[in-house]
């Protein structure tokens, strides 16, 4: 085997986790995603589907709000003093600046 | 980008395919994308029943597909550095570990709520979600334990909401854990195991032997270095140097198990399922002892 190629399927937080790690191990790549909701799939694919069209910002964090708390989205991207503002304890933000493809 | 199942799983662009969905969903789907020919790697915890786990890893084996539990510890170099240096403290006497990680949903659960994250519909609670990293680092340096017994603070689901977001488990099963101890008894030793999603706490996991201990910097799903001390050393390691150190154990899973899937190291990772048997058979003991019931549990 010389390449893995992978389809996910769900969409919550640990996901990206993984898929974030893709671009940064040689011989692993994201094929498809699977999601029961549209938005979902189209947000994983437009984020890890495609390397060479991720934006790089390292002002920015992926903060991952505890399921129920912003249901009608899975990510947000924050800045740390949005982050406190929303008071969400510290071990639950989960996230970093972005990695680039290939880094 | 799929919405349909059948028609992902029929994608032939792609071999594998990694499961991350909320716990009581893992079987069947990984069950379908098996019998679909695909490979998976799914997320912990594997399943909420034994005899689910078991039918996978026999439907893996017929079909010679690869199938693998995705839970970060035993691909983790410090992983590796824990095992190497386990014999230094000598006859383990004691282990002990914590994950606590407190989620606002406990407010909204308090509030008269019912998260996904603490639903038995779909198998949430502390148990299922933090506990399980401790129970599989037992399991994975010690093999299953003799008995398993879960202490835990149950919340009674008896809201209007609550009632009604359980479904067929209303009136069956209206308590779910938020935080507990599951205690292990070896043949040797006694392991403690902590998990809370309801409070804070400094996360650790610790083995204890007569001739000195090892502890794990920040827990069972932390492992950000191994501190070893005996009684004529004293010695601190950490392979996992990583830029991103928060998210670095996601980093050396995907690192360890992408170098084993091109090795074609399936003997290997077939190996590794019977700590993932045993921890499903640990977890589903000791919860329904503990009257903790799921959508689907036999």
């Amino acid at each position: 085997m010389k390449e893995i190629s992978i389809g996910t399927i769900g969409s919550g937080m640990i996901v990206p986790r993984i898929l974030e790690a893709f671009p940064q191990v040689e011989g692993i790549r994201l094929s498809a995603v699977y999601s029961r909701s549209q938005g979902k799939a189209n947000w994983l694919a437009s984020k890890f589907a495609d390397c060479g069209t991720v934006s790089v910002d390292p002002d920015f964090q992926y903060a991952w709000p505890p399921l129920g708390i912003a249901p009608e989205i899975d990510a947000l991207e924050v800045t740390e003093e949005e982050l406190a503002a929303k008071g969400w304890p510290h071990n639950n933000v989960h996230g970093h600046g972005r990695i680039p493809c290939g880094s | 980008m799929y919405t349909d199942m059948d028609a992902f799983l029929a994608d032939p662009d792609f071999d594998f395919v990694y499961i991350a969905t909320p716990n009581l969903l893992h079987y069947e789907q990984a069950k379908k994308a098996l019998l679909a020919g695909k490979n998976v790697l799914l997320e912990k915890p594997f399943t909420t029943r034994a005899d689910h786990a078991k039918e996978l890893i026999d439907i893996a084996a017929e079909k010679d597909l690869i199938l693998v539990e995705m839970n970060p510890t035993s691909f983790l170099p410090n992983f590796e550095i824990l095992k190497r240096e386990l014999p230094k403290i000598g006859r383990v006497r004691l282990v002990m570990g914590n994950y606590s990680q407190f989620t606002p949903l406990y407010n909204d659960l308090k509030a008269g709520e019912l998260p996904t994250y603490f639903n038995p519909r779909f198998a949430g609670g502390s148990l299922m979600d933090l506990n399980y990293y401790n129970v599989y680092l037992n399991v994975v340096l010690f093999g299953k334990p003799d008995s398993a017994t879960y202490f835990a603070n149950m919340f009674p689901l008896t809201s209007p909401k609550q009632q009604e977001g359980l479904g067929d488990l209303a009136g069956k099963s209206d308590i779910i854990d938020t935080s507990g101890v599951l205690y292990m008894q070896y043949p040797d030793f006694v392991s403690m195991s902590f998990g809370a999603k309801d409070t804070f706490g400094d996360n650790f996991f610790q083995i204890e032997g007569e001739n000195g201990f090892i502890t794990i910097g920040n827990g069972p799903n932390g492992f950000s270095d191994i501190h070893v001390k005996t009684r004529d050393t004293d010695e601190t390691f950490n392979e996992m140097t990583h830029p991103h150190p928060f998210t670095n154990r996601w980093y050396y899973e995907v690192k360890t198990l992408t170098k084993m899937l091109l090795a074609d190291e399936r003997e290997a990772l077939r190996d590794r399922l019977q700590a993932t048997l045993d921890t499903v058979e640990v977890m589903e003991e000791s919860r329904k002892d503990a009257g903790l019931i799921f959508d689907g549990d036999r």
